[in-house]
């Protein structure tokens, strides 16, 4: 399996986030059944995932450094 | 928000997508970068996903958002049958629901989970119209029977509902009804729904919202009785006059044809239900209903016709 650098991680997280986004703001803009379930389904997932990745990037950089 | 705010708002996010992901290695390195990814990958989404989750379940109770979808139209223009003895047409016109989240107040079961029950079936429905089949109009079921517990949200308890005849009767009790064991929209009883495969031929209250389908404008056609047509030549052959004072009105006297004598449509007077005051979503009792008496003795409640808003199969 590839191994991902802290970079790469943070940049996927930011791919992630800005997917969740645009999904949203499409959503909130014109709200129809399939803009709804692609929000649902596929923005909001992006957005948890990419704050998570963000968090234990985060938490393993501070706990490198010892500062946990 | 705009057309033009939105384009903005996305090239926005995607210069700051693109800002980032370049210059994530001296982000990284400078505090102020730190605190700059933490607004915008952490803050920022923590905030607006609640934001877009309310928003959009609160606008997805609207009636425009079930009727995004073509299918459900026909559901739109039947709630301007002007025909008060339809029950959604007359909840709807009366303010008995919400008008603007008309489909969601009766279609959504008062439980727990029936907003997440709902969703589902919306998904259901979303599925069926991309790579299912549809059914043609008129021909589409719920995918379980309607639950008295829907209409009772409003109507249980209520003075009209408990004291009326037609729910005391040999068939019917208010205790069958509560239990569920006698449906509202029995044959004989609220059995007057949508009516989709009729809609056609129904008077409506004002414009049609939607275009009716071809095939329901066609059935209409079909069942219309000929000799509604004037103009029509009659069977035994001989050219009708369609001005040929047929039946001159008693009291005219010298033959003069009272232009109000043979009114079709004329309603009887709706009677006085009205929701209560200030609060829309617990209407009163609606005044869509049979006959007194005219209620069938009880019989399993497990198939109303209820036309539904999506595509069971």
């Amino acid at each position: 399996m590839m191994k991902l650098t802290g970079v790469q991680w943070l940049r996927f997280a930011i791919v992630l986030v800005l997917i969740g986004l645009v999904t949203e703001a499409i959503t909130l803009i014109e709200l129809t059944p399939p803009t709804f379930v692609v929000f649902a389904f596929l923005g909001l997932p992006c957005m948890i995932v990419g704050m998570l990745i963000y968090a234990v990037y985060v938490l393993r950089h501070l706990r490198k450094k010892d500062a946990l | 928000m705009s057309t033009p705010l939105f384009a903005i708002f996305l090239l926005a996010a995607a210069i700051f997508a693109v800002f980032l992901w370049v210059r994530l290695p001296k982000l990284i390195g400078a505090r102020s970068g730190r605190i700059l990814l933490l607004l915008a990958l952490f803050v920022a989404p923590l905030l607006l996903i609640p934001v877009g989750v309310g928003k959009s379940l609160h606008d997805s109770k609207r009636k425009d958002f079930c009727t995004s979808c073509h299918e459900m139209r026909v559901y739109d223009v039947s709630l301007q049958i002007d025909d008060s003895e339809y029950v959604p047409a007359n909840h709807y016109q009366n303010r008995l629901v919400p008008q603007e989240t008309a489909c969601y107040t009766c279609h959504t079961d008062y439980t727990l989970f029936g907003d997440v029950k709902a969703k589902m079936s919306g998904m259901k429905h979303l599925w069926v119209h991309y790579f299912g089949d549809v059914p043609e109009p008129g021909e589409t079921k719920l995918y379980s029977p309607y639950p008295n517990d829907n209409c009772l949200q409003c109507h249980r308890g209520g003075k009209r509902f408990e004291k009326k005849g037609s729910h005391n009767s040999d068939g019917v009790t208010v205790e069958m009804l509560y239990a569920n064991q006698k449906s509202c929209v029995s044959k004989g009883c609220h059995d007057k729904i949508h009516d989709i495969s009729h809609l056609a031929s129904q008077d409506l209250w004002g414009e049609p919202r939607w275009p009716l389908p071809e095939s329901l404008i066609k059935r209409a056609k079909e069942e219309a009785p000929a000799a509604e047509d004037p103009f029509a030549e009659p069977a035994g052959g001989g050219a009708k006059d369609p001005f040929a004072d047929e039946k001159p009105a008693p009291d005219a006297g010298g033959g003069a044809v009272d232009p109000f004598a043979n009114e079709p449509d004329v309603k009887p007077a709706e009677p006085d239900a009205k929701p209560a005051e200030g609060d829309a979503a617990k209407p009163a009792e609606p005044d869509a209903k049979p006959a007194e008496g005219d209620v069938k003795p009880a019989e399993p409640s497990t198939t109303p016709q209820a036309p539904k808003n999506g595509d069971a199969k």
